[in-house]
């Protein structure tokens, strides 16, 4: 067979399946009328890297989705690089950041994020990048978590709004 | 999933249980709320 294309009754070899890339970790659904959604879990010594999505639901109120590791509420760096869509170039930073405040989007027609999560479980600095796609601007978002600490949760934050419903879905990029 | 409402306070959600916040949860949610930087461009289309 030629990798990643099968055909229906061929046998999955091990070095194909080894040759897998990403591999899903864990899903959650959001509940109803939510401030935060903490997933446990979701990161260990099984990988390095990790994706985190979110997609579907809506939020009361169009607003920001922000990420904290584990425990950590302060000490972040976190900054955006964005442009309006009529093309003005805009950044925000911080270096004590409560969390990584603009990783993603709730909005009322919908919840947007596609997060990069690097190292969090190694005892290393934890470095993140996400997106940020609103209807007014959109741009890219970094943080670092400035630390060592192992990380085996994480909690999407909703800034004065509640979301309703959605998925957010965690995967492991095979080492 | 699991509910549980007693006072206004907002709901958080871990893993598949949704409660109210503690007091100490709910604390740190004012503090996240007062020191948040402005939000950006948000309006629907």
């Amino acid at each position: 067979m030629t990798y990643p294309v099968f055909a229906s009754g061929d046998v999955l070899n091990a070095s194909d399946m080894n040759a897998v890339g990403l591999w899903l970790v864990k899903t959650q659904t959001i509940g109803s009328g939510v401030s935060s959604v903490t997933v446990t879990g979701a990161f260990s010594a099984e990988y390095d890297n990790y994706k985190i999505t979110v997609s579907g639901g809506s939020a009361s109120t169009s607003t920001n989705l922000a990420l904290q590791l584990g425990s950590k509420t302060s000490g972040y760096r976190t900054g955006l690089l964005y442009h309006s869509w009529a093309n003005t170039s805009l950044a925000v930073g911080s270096t004590t950041g409560s969390s990584m405040v603009y990783a993603g989007n709730a909005l009322t027609n919908g919840l947007y994020a596609n997060i990069d999560v690097n190292s969090p479980f190694l005892s290393t600095n934890t470095f993140v990048s996400g997106q940020w796609n609103s209807p007014n601007d959109a741009g890219v978002s970094q943080m670092q978590t400035n630390d060592t600490t192992s990380y085996t949760a994480f909690t999407l934050l909703i800034s004065g709004a509640t979301i309703t419903g959605g998925t957010i879905r965690v995967y492991g990029y095979r080492n | 999933m699991s509910t549980a409402t007693e006072t206004n306070r907002p709901l958080i959600q871990i893993d598949d249980e949704i409660r109210e916040m503690t007091d100490e949860e709910y604390a740190a949610y004012l503090e996240m709320q007062a020191s948040a930087p402005p939000p950006l461009g948000q309006a629907d289309e």
